[in-house]
């Protein structure tokens, strides 16, 4: 599991945001699409891609997108 | 039919009743609500009676929802136009800390699922405050689209069509995520 690949996983997962735009250290919630609608996607995302189950603790106590990472990674 | 209740995506709605007509006033006057409703005056015990006793019950359905038995929200379906198959979707959450959590979401989905699937409606009609971005955010999410041709100064009117719903790839993943989980 490689965080670049988590990364482009997870700007897929958007539809307004510019190729290449998010990084690991990208804070989420400053992206003006986020919503609790996309934290439900980044959630589905990860179990379909990773077959990891995150919760919304995962996301909300989650900062940027390498914060999520790290927690798919541990699970 | 009544549909008085019924559970989806791990929600259950429960038809507004007279034992809750006052819970849904308190609700409505909080400061996490008011403020983001298009009518924003303080609504009084008698004007809120007769609100409710002038609803017509097969056009218009409003639910208190709960999950984990816990109620958190009101959900609607209002105005009804039985011909044409519209209706106009609405919620609000009990307080503003629930905005975020996984089950306003559910209950969002179900709502819509029950608008469509059980009442046979076409399309979903909804009235937003241009100064309410994330409400606008949130339901441009759902797949609403908002009507150009409607001219208001103070709010957009943003239309969800079945077909629409439901070839939207994003949405069907989420439902089938939530219909697992």
């Amino acid at each position: 599991m490689e965080l670049a690949q988590f990364v482009k996983d997870f700007e897929l997962q958007f539809e307004e945001v510019e190729p290449n735009s998010i990084t690991p250290d990208t804070i989420f919630r400053d992206i003006d699409e986020w919503s609790s609608l996309m934290a439900l996607v980044i959630i589905a995302m990860a179990d379909e891609n990773y077959n990891v189950k995150l919760t919304g603790d995962d996301i909300r106590n989650s900062k940027t997108v390498k914060d999520i990472f790290e927690k798919l990674k541990v699970k | 039919m009544e549909y008085s209740e019924f559970s989806r995506l791990g929600v259950t709605f429960k038809r507004l009743s007279m034992d809750t007509l006052e819970m849904l006033r308190q609700w409505r006057n909080s400061d996490d609500v008011r403020p983001y409703m298009i009518y924003q005056k303080i609504i009084s015990p008698e004007d809120h009676l007769k609100w409710y006793e002038s609803l017509d019950r097969k056009t218009n359905f409003y639910y208190f929802t709960f999950y984990n038995n816990e109620p958190f929200g009101v959900y609607s379906i209002k105005d009804i136009d039985l011909e044409k198959k519209t209706g106009e979707p609405g919620v609000f959450l009990k307080n503003k800390s629930l905005w975020e959590s996984e089950f306003t979401l559910r209950g969002s989905f179900s709502l819509l699922l029950f608008a469509f699937e059980e009442l046979n409606l076409e399309s979903q009609i909804i009235h937003v405050l241009k100064t309410n971005k994330k409400a606008l955010s949130y339901n441009k999410q759902l797949g609403f689209k908002i009507n150009t041709g409607f001219q208001n100064n103070d709010f957009f009117e943003l239309i969800l069509k079945k077909e629409e719903f439901f070839a939207n790839n994003r949405i069907s993943k989420l439902l089938n995520y939530l219909e697992k989980s």
